[in-house]
């Protein structure tokens, strides 16, 4: 199926109690890009990306992806797309290996490919070593490699990644970095949330951020930059540019020494 | 920081953590603690007064002492491996020696209601002296008896502490407490059954063997006193007493060492492949990947694991009734193995619980949720069948009830087939996550309902498994085993179709709600 828009969401809302978490937001996601969704926490980012991928249903608003309503064929849209959520989603006594073998047969993949593939991952992902091990030993890094790896498993048409790479070591950064980098140029599409600015500058070509619920700045990486760097652009659009810290003037050394 | 001012913040920190409680759930379990330590105070005190005209009351005392004693050791070591508020590594940030934290933690220690009514208790003793000096000798045996007491429990929090650093002691821990809860009913049951087994004669050779154990080297000098040889109550006090300084060397070099150094944690380490050989018959399906999963998921995640092993006991709870028939030669006693279908059939009933938020990679993955609940129920069916068979043999060995084997079989995995049936429905509509330290205090997320639901469940099971089971049984007993076993081929034939209609129903309905069974199972516990 032929589709412009990898993700397209209109006026999309969702409340917990009092507190209105997404509140009416539009986004259009092209097909072929890599997407940030950026905003500092509480945006409501991660509930956007929980309802645009079908784990959590919205009180107003639709929901496309790859050209198909996400809550009218659920299953369908499952098959197109990988999710690495916030809070990982994993199976805790599995082993690394067998969680792959594990997704590779819920997707209903050839054996052989889920073998390979999995090999594969977990190579380029630096877990070769240690998965055999149960998840639940896994440390944090490795649990969002292992999550990367089964959301990668499929060749996912979209890619949500939300946080990806926290708690990741710098040299695993590369290379998830540089698979996401390929994935991207096959045609598939990443939409990933994030706080480390100089990431999502040097991998976005398009971003949205988010603030209280609703879009405060969206478009083109230089639209957003608007000439300065994305990390100003982010300040200025969540109102948080002059940050007034003179009230930790006791920070200061010689302010210890003084009490000490 | 000076140590009478670390003592004092220790001792509030443990009063305030103690008694500060964050949901009625605490504030009611706070409280039943307390009821426990002035209900535990006032009957040790009833049971001293109460042995007050015994002769052999010297003996009494010296084996109460000692269960007191040796108690907390046991209990500390099976319930108090939890415990946050005197755990020696939470001090390791601060800048104190570790001489002054075990200094404090010693004089916490003694803060709460089982040290206060051990207390009372031992001092209480004392009033069984006959004579100024016995008394004396009975209030200081009473001192170390509390002292060793507090100590050894010391000794065995600080043991577990350094113990359930890794991830698997902890889970073989919580399995060794349950095991030991279990255990614990059965003595007092029996002790109970027994009382009037507990002559003079016999409690005097008990005391001659347990006056061995160092912890009951107090309590002799108590009952050595209370009989009037102060002399050798003496000599007894100052092994008690070196035993006493001995536990607390012990504890203050573990303590000093969880304070300066670190567990080295453990990793697991398990085989290639999810899919066991003997599975790969039944094809590539996600069923089969689901049924696999949920397989090593029952091994290996303890709470799954406890909630199939709790009702392993039932065989032997089921067998009790049998004896008799067993004894006569009853063959159709064999029968009585099929309602361990049942007990295995219950554990369906959540059986997203261990899943909590994992959930996910099924929802995620397949969007249908069908499979993943075919897959479950034929992980618990699988392991009911063989269990079923092996009590059935057992029976049939002991009464040569051979025939009997295959009838059993159907009616219990009928039963399996129907409560799994019902466990799918249950499951999908009533989902609530376990929490992941269960075995060390853990707060499941279900409500009072929870029960409600289970019952309603299980009786819903029980009558709708009542015509095939029925049916099966009755034709064994009053035509034969050989017409059984034909009609609990139709029997099984009704559970497979009360499974396959609540599979697909439920599974329908589950795909369509998986944000809510999702959220559901995502409540923090």
């Amino acid at each position: 199926m032929d589709f412009e828009w990898a993700v397209q969401v209109q006026q999309l809302r969702k409340r917990f109690g009092d507190k209105e978490a997404v509140a009416g937001i539009d986004l259009a996601v092209p097909k072929g890009t890599f997407y940030g969704l950026l905003g500092p926490n509480g945006a409501g980012k991660s509930t956007t990306l929980a309802m645009v991928t079908g784990l959590l249903r919205p009180d107003a608003g639709s929901v496309t992806v790859a050209g198909l309503d996400v809550w009218a064929d659920p299953v369908t849209i499952k098959s197109k797309i990988g999710v690495v959520p916030e809070t990982l989603l994993l199976f805790e006594r599995l082993s690394g290996r067998e969680l792959l073998e594990y997704v590779g047969r819920l997707r209903q993949l050839p054996p052989d490919d889920v073998a390979e593939r999995s090999e594969q991952l977990l190579d380029v992902l630096g877990l070769t070593g240690e998965a055999h091990k149960l998840v639940v030993d896994f440390s944090q890094g490795m649990r969002k490699k292992i999550s990367l790896a089964a959301a990668l498993l499929h060749a996912p048409q979209v890619l949500f990644l939300d946080e990806p790479f926290e708690s990741v070591d710098p040299i695993s950064v590369r290379r998830i970095r540089s698979v996401l980098d390929q994935l991207v140029q096959s045609g598939a599409t990443i939409i990933f949330s994030s706080h480390v600015m100089a990431t999502v500058e040097m991998l976005c070509d398009h971003v949205t951020i988010m603030n209280h619920g609703v879009v405060v700045n969206s478009g083109s990486m230089e639209k957003v930059r608007d000439g300065g760097s994305l990390e100003d652009a982010f300040a200025r659009a969540v109102g948080a540019e002059n940050l007034d810290t003179s009230d930790l003037a006791w920070l200061q050394q010689g302010e210890l020494r003084a009490h000490a | 920081m000076p140590t009478p001012e670390l003592v004092r913040i220790v001792m509030r920190m443990k009063l305030r953590l103690g008694f500060r409680t964050s949901t009625t759930q605490e504030t009611v379990f706070t409280g039943l603690l307390l009821m426990v330590g002035v209900g535990g105070a006032a009957a040790g005190l009833f049971g001293v007064w109460s042995q007050f005209g015994e002769p052999d009351r010297g003996t009494r005392a010296m084996l109460a002492l000692a269960a007191v004693s040796l108690g907390w050791l046991f209990v500390t070591i099976v319930f108090g491996g939890g415990e946050g508020t005197l755990d020696p590594a939470r001090f390791a940030p601060f800048p104190i020696t570790d001489r002054q934290l075990v200094v404090a933690l010693f004089a916490a220690a003694f803060l709460g209601a089982p040290a206060a009514a051990t207390a009372i208790v031992t001092v209480a003793t004392a009033s069984y002296a006959n004579s100024i000096a016995g008394a004396v000798v009975m209030v200081v045996s009473a001192v170390i008896v509390t002292v060793t007491a507090v100590l050894s429990g010391r000794v065995g929090i600080t043991t577990m502490s350094g113990m359930l650093r890794g991830r698997r002691t902890r889970e073989i821990a919580g399995g060794i407490a349950a095991l030991f809860g279990v255990s614990i009913a059965l003595v007092a049951t029996l002790l109970g059954e027994f009382s009037e087994y507990l002559t003079p004669d016999r409690l005097a050779t008990a005391r001659s063997i347990v006056r061995f154990l160092p912890w009951a080297w107090a309590p002799e000098a108590a009952g050595l006193a209370e009989e009037g040889n102060v002399a050798l109550a003496l000599a007894y006090l100052v092994g008690a007493l070196a035993f006493a300084g001995g536990l607390l060397w012990v504890w203050w070099r573990m303590t000093a060492r969880l304070f300066t150094t670190r567990a080295i944690s453990e990793e697991s380490s398990v085989g290639n492949g999810l899919v066991p050989r003997w599975m790969t018959v039944f094809g590539r399906s996600p069923i089969v990947g689901v049924w696999a999963r949920s397989l090593r998921q029952l091994r290996r995640d303890p709470r799954e694991f406890l909630e199939v092993a709790g009702f392993l006991p039932m065989m032997v709870v089921f067998a009790i009734p049998s004896f008799d028939a067993i004894q006569a030669g009853n063959q159709q006693v064999v029968l009585s193995s099929a309602s361990l279908g049942v007990a295995i059939g219950i554990t369906s009933l959540n059986m997203f619980g261990a899943d909590g938020r994992s959930f996910g990679v099924d929802a995620l993955a397949v969007g249908n949720i069908t499979p993943v609940l075919i897959g479950k129920a034929l992980a618990r069916i699988s392991i009911g069948v063989p269990l079923i068979g092996m009590m059935a043999l057992g029976l049939a060995i002991a009464t040569r009830g051979w025939a009997y084997i295959g009838p059993s079989l159907l009616i219990g995995l009928t039963g399996l087939l129907s409560m799994t049936a019902v466990g799918m429905f249950v499951s999908t509509r009533f989902p609530f996550p376990l929490p992941e330290k269960a075995m060390l205090g853990g707060q499941g997320a279900d409500g009072c309902a929870t029960g409600i639901i289970r019952m309603v469940a299980l009786v819903s099971a029980m009558l709708i498994s009542v015509p095939g089971v029925a049916a099966t049984a009755l034709t064994t007993v009053w035509v034969s085993p050989m017409a059984g076993t034909i009609v609990g081929l139709g029997s099984v034939l009704y559970g497979g179709g009360l499974f396959w209609f609540s599979a697909t129903r439920s599974g329908r309905w589950a795909t369509h709600e998986i944000p809510r069974i999702f959220q559901q199972l995502s409540a923090k516990v």
